[in-house]
């Protein structure tokens, strides 16, 4: 059974899961390049879907190409600092979403016509892995829309004005930005003087 | 001085609890070496940047690394250990020079005199080990004023039922700037018959020597301070202490051991340097302020022969009575397509503070029994303007259900700009019990090898009952107010920021690890003045008082130095 190969460190929600039954209103095909990161082709394909269904983009609102979802995702995937077993969740998870697919419909996820994709991510929202898997999706977008421009996302700051946000000054330059600032933590000095500082 | 010299102090931590520490005695002349275990984060090391505060918690420390071990009841009733890696509860809190007050929100308010005297006020209460402090508000009270002077605390007096005594009329810095809410909160308490008065803060509204004034930058808690306004540790009272040429600090510096000389006095400090090397440091006196589990933690960890069960524990009473803020939060939201466009503009303005705190509620009747009881405080705030951390909450429906597509996309957009949410916090006394406190892991290690803490965090059923009263009371306020949404959440749950006790001083060496003046009873060469000292809490954040007591014991410290 797939799903009990559960991941060590299980995402933390209190509330129990069940489905909701939201109508995804309209569909974008997926014409762009296929981004290219860690992932193999294929499952970029179905992350950059997943995406598409979660954060669609609309005439007033970003997309995930918009705010450079998937350059995100990459990133964290490939952090060092983050923990593997994090790391692995959001892989499996892709893993996972197209086996239901073949489980259900005999067929890979991007086989599927736009009713079936919805039934599918209808399927998993009721099961611990899935809700998890796309709640965190969901917050690695939200990182991708909401923080700087620095980290190559929020692209031209389009996040920030869809939502009226006014970031707080000083802006991050990259010699403070992470992971950059952890270089503070290996400093070997004694320090005896504010001029050292 | 190198580090192979005897230092006069060893101050271990350099949060609320050591700065001032650190201040005194090298303003005196003392030669003082500080071991702080995380980095050095300058002034311009810091900006607004969420992914660093927050996201990658790059100012506490990996929990791969460093784990924490909880101990929580689970729905069986039983006691159940958890690692903090495992679970990701993170119980960090700032690590680095300054501590978390660099990333503190800077609501200070003083104890008021029945805070050390709660016993002798009120009253036992089954299960709870109430005891009143060797000190009174008295002996305190000089020090708080000189806190409101060198850390710098701007607010407005105003005259109330439950106001700590004063020895200075006014606060020495005016009230920082206000948002119209502000004025809506005391309209509406007004008509309720509560008084509101305006909350002071550890943030400066005007210039202090190499300190800038606020600039309101709207993103103050949770993150460092660009204009040194912030009443920080490390440039409040550190920088100062730099200049006078007797201070040494070395970060990136984590103590793991206190070695005895065999006589019960503490003669050097072992830590791990950045390269994860062992070294060393002698000192006359030790002032431990790692804040409160932690200290707990390194007394547990430094055990020998003359102190087989941990440094200073031979009456096992380390790591006993911690205690956090008990209390809640709750808020309501006002929709700005409600409001007259000139009200709603004023509403949304960014930066400026609500500082508005109640402290009517600070003594109850019992419903139960009709008899006086200690209440609590209410602060109100407005949520964070951190934007992920709001998106990231708003992703669940009232059912719990995940919000996706574009019904997700509908909800954050009317969320950002069309609501604003007052929140307002509960602070009451957290009472100790057998069921909270700190000890070592058998289980769980850090990177260097040595037991975490393990953390049990039982609460007593009182303080539910008393933040209960005073959550329905704050939310007539917010209903009077007009707000929508409005909720309550009074938990058991302790907010790992705001933790003391653990080491709480006393008379009596067979129930406290500390005398009155924060010296271990049975080393007279070891001092503690985090929170880690306070055998009761207070129904306010405790910052204020912690730095308050730090001077005091600083004063003790000279004198014994003199000696």
């Amino acid at each position: 059974m797939k799903y009990l190969l559960t991941k060590r460190r299980q995402f933390i929600k209190g509330i129990g899961a069940t489905a909701v039954l939201v109508q995804i209103p309209f569909w974008q095909s997926c014409k762009q390049p296929v981004f290219q990161g860690i992932l193999p082709e294929n499952q970029q394909k179905i992350l950059h879907q997943i995406l598409n269904l979660l954060f669609p983009a609309s005439n007033s609102s970003p997309g995930i190409e918009q705010i450079n979802a998937e350059f995100h995702i990459n990133s964290y995937l490939t952090d060092p600092l983050i923990d593997p077993d994090e790391q692995k969740n959001v892989i499996n998870g892709i893993q996972w979403l197209n086996e239901t697919a073949q489980e259900t419909f005999k067929t890979g996820f991007l086989s599927l016509n736009e009713t079936q994709q919805n039934e599918i991510l209808q399927n998993i929202l009721k099961t611990s892995w899935g809700e998890s898997w796309l709640s965190k999706l969901l917050t690695l977008t939200f990182e991708s829309l909401l923080l700087d421009p620095l980290y190559q996302i929020n692209t031209g700051e389009v996040g920030w004005y869809w939502l009226h946000h006014q970031p707080g000054q000083p802006r991050p330059k990259s010699e403070i930005a992470y992971p950059e600032i952890l270089s503070r933590k290996k400093e070997q000095v004694i320090i005896t003087h504010l001029n050292q500082l | 001085m190198s580090i192979n010299d005897t230092y006069d102090v060893c101050v271990i931590g350099s949060g609320a609890g050591a700065g001032p520490v650190i201040y005194e005695l090298s303003k005196a002349g003392y030669k003082v070496i500080v071991l702080e275990k995380g980095p050095w984060y300058r002034t311009k090391d810091f900006s607004k940047d969420e992914m660093v505060a927050t996201r990658r918690s790059v100012y506490t420390p990996n929990l791969k690394d460093e784990p924490q071990v909880i101990e929580d009841l689970n729905d069986q009733g039983e006691w159940e250990a958890k690692s903090t890696y495992e679970t990701g509860r993170d119980f960090w809190n700032g690590n680095c020079v300054g501590g978390s007050t660099n990333f503190m929100s800077g609501y200070f308010s003083r104890l008021k005199p029945v805070d050390f005297k709660l016993l002798s006020t009120y009253g036992e209460i089954p299960g709870a080990n109430i005891a009143d402090w060797p000190i009174t508000y008295d002996d305190l009270e000089p020090y708080y004023e000189k806190v409101e002077r060198l850390v710098g605390i701007s607010g407005k007096v105003v005259p109330h039922k439950f106001m700590s005594p004063r020895s200075t009329p006014d606060y020495p810095y005016p009230p920082l700037a206000e948002n119209i809410v502000s004025s809506w909160i005391d309209q509406a308490a007004a008509q309720l018959n509560i008084q509101t008065i305006p909350l002071p803060r550890a943030i400066l509204s005007q210039k202090k020597d190499d300190r800038k004034a606020c600039y309101y930058s709207n993103f103050c808690g949770s993150y460092g301070c660009s204009s040194d306004a912030k009443g920080s540790s490390r440039v409040a009272l550190i920088h100062d202490a730099l200049k006078t040429g007797n201070c040494s600090v070395i970060p990136n510096a984590k103590v793991y051991h206190l070695e005895t000389n065999g006589k019960f006095q503490l003669q050097r400090a072992w830590y791990y340097n950045a390269d994860g090397q062992k070294q060393s440091i002698r000192a006359k006196i030790f002032v431990v302020a790692a804040q409160a589990v932690e200290t707990s933690r390194l007394l547990l960890m430094s055990k020998n022969k003359e102190f087989p069960n941990g440094l200073a524990n031979n009456n096992g009473q380390v790591g006993k009575n911690l205690i956090f803020s008990g209390g809640g939060v709750g808020a309501g939201d006002f929709y700005y397509d409600e409001l007259d466009p000139k009200l709603a503009k004023q509403l949304a303005k960014p930066g400026v503070f609500v500082n508005r705190t109640i402290q009517a509620f600070y003594e109850l009747t019992n419903p139960e029994t009709g008899q006086k009881m200690k209440g609590g405080t209410v602060d109100f705030l407005f949520e964070h303007a951190n934007p992920v951390s709001k998106a990231i909450r708003e992703k669940w429906d009232d059912e719990g259900h995940l919000r996706w597509g574009k019904p997700l996309k509908q909800h954050l957009h009317n969320y950002f700009t069309n609501i604003r949410k007052l929140k307002f916090e509960i602070f009451v006394d957290w009472l100790p019990t057998d069921n909270c406190f700190v000890g070592l892991s058998n289980k769980v290690k850090d990177k260097w090898g040595d037991p975490v803490a393990k953390i049990r965090i039982g609460n007593h059923p009182h303080d539910l009952k008393v933040a209960e009263i005073i959550a329905d009371k704050s939310k007539q306020i917010l209903s009077k107010m007009g707000a929508h949404n409005i909720y309550a959440s009074i938990s058991g749950a302790p907010p790992n920021n705001l933790q003391a006790g653990g080491c709480r001083f006393g008379t009596d060496p067979k129930t406290s690890v500390l005398n009155a003046q924060c010296q271990a009873h049975e080393v007279d060469n070891l001092f503690i003045t985090d929170g880690s000292f306070m055998p009761t809490g207070g129904s306010v954040t405790y910052t204020w008082t912690i730095y308050a007591n730090s001077f005091r014991v600083a004063d003790l410290i000279k004198k014994q130095l003199k000696l």
